[in-house]
């Protein structure tokens, strides 16, 4: 895979590509997603995605997948970053189905949102591991719980 | 809890009846050890305490001696052994499976975490102990208890059934005596 034929056919969707320390790195626009992962399963042969998990810096949203070749026994890390306050990256459950959850995970703790997934469209069927009726997404840096004293709903306080 | 019975209130039981014998004895004491004798479980490990319920159940030490065997239903079981902790999501259903039980029914708290929140007291999707949801009969600490430690919870709640009036609902009347905590 050479990195800069890769670099003139994305353009400026492809932020930045190195390989280091045995993996390739990619930096994506959140645009260049389905583009770029579409060429990485059918051209590049990771055909299994390994991972894909979110990161709150405290000033942006950032979400990493993790590329698995079984072929060439290769790995690949994408990063894509985005903004707070308007977290959207496109789904790529019709790319690789098996990212399904991980995503409703990111959506669930992050609230970061992906277009274009199965459940996408209902916040409360798009959560995983919380509760449906529960409110905020508790692992952005800015999270504030609501404590609403019932033991059944909702936020529990601690003491 | 009821006092034991003695040779001589035996005696005076005895009815003698043409052509045999009865012995007849207080129907609460008589429903007392028909509920304690069998007190089938739900079947509800929630998390690593699950793993110590289990070992109870299985044949080293073996919780059929008390009558005890896990039901998959609650609409088949007298005692619910909630082991394990107990999220804000779940606690709901834990609600409906208790309300689903038929009477009477027993909640036994096994270890730290069902008891009061246990070392995720701090965590705010832990519901601080399940008490917050169904009313607890027996408290057994640990985390998670040892095999012996649940017997002697079971073993407590035995002896609670048996200080218990017999034919009145939970809610019908106030209890005769409080959660016994083991310790």
């Amino acid at each position: 895979m050479d990195l800069e034929v890769l670099k003139q056919r994305f353009g400026d969707e492809l932020i930045s590509a190195e390989e280091a320390e045995g993996e390739l790195r990619f930096e994506v626009t959140p645009s260049g997603i389905p583009a770029f992962c579409t060429y990485l399963r059918d051209e590049a042969g990771f055909d299994y995605p390994a991972d894909l998990t979110a990161w709150d810096t405290g000033e942006e949203l950032v979400v990493w997948y993790r590329l698995y070749s079984m072929a060439d026994n290769r790995t690949a890390i994408l990063r894509v970053q985005m903004s707070r306050e308007q977290p959207e990256v496109p789904s790529v459950t019709h790319i690789w189905p098996g990212v399904n959850w991980h995503e409703r995970e990111c959506f669930d703790l992050y609230g970061i949102q992906f277009k274009g997934h199965p459940d996408s469209g209902d916040p409360q069927q798009m959560r995983i591991l919380l509760p449906e009726d529960w409110e905020g997404h508790p692992f952005r840096k800015d999270y504030e719980p609501v404590f609403s004293g019932d033991p059944l709903h909702g936020p529990q306080e601690t003491n | 809890m009821a006092k034991a019975l003695t040779q001589s209130e035996i005696d005076s039981w005895r009815v003698p009846i043409p052509g045999g014998a009865v012995i007849m004895a207080p129907l609460d004491r008589a429903a007392q050890w028909a509920r304690k004798s069998s007190m089938w479980s739900l079947t509800f490990g929630l998390s690593c305490c699950a793993i110590e319920m289990m070992a109870t159940a299985a044949p080293k030490y073996d919780l059929d001696r008390f009558g005890m065997i896990f039901r998959a239903t609650p609409r088949q079981a007298d005692v619910m052994i909630v082991a394990g902790w107990v999220s804000v999501k779940m606690a709901p259903f834990i609600k409906r499976l208790y309300d689903q039980m038929p009477e009477p029914k027993y909640v036994i708290a096994m270890g730290g975490c069902a008891s009061s929140g246990g070392p995720y007291r701090d965590s705010i999707t832990i519901v601080k102990g399940v008490d917050h949801v169904v009313p607890v009969d027996v408290y057994v600490y640990g985390c998670p208890p040892r095999p012996e430690n649940l017997i002697n919870g079971i073993v407590k709640l035995q002896a609670k059934i048996m200080s218990e009036k017999s034919m009145t609902r939970r809610g019908q009347t106030a209890p005769p005596c409080g959660p016994i905590v083991i310790n």
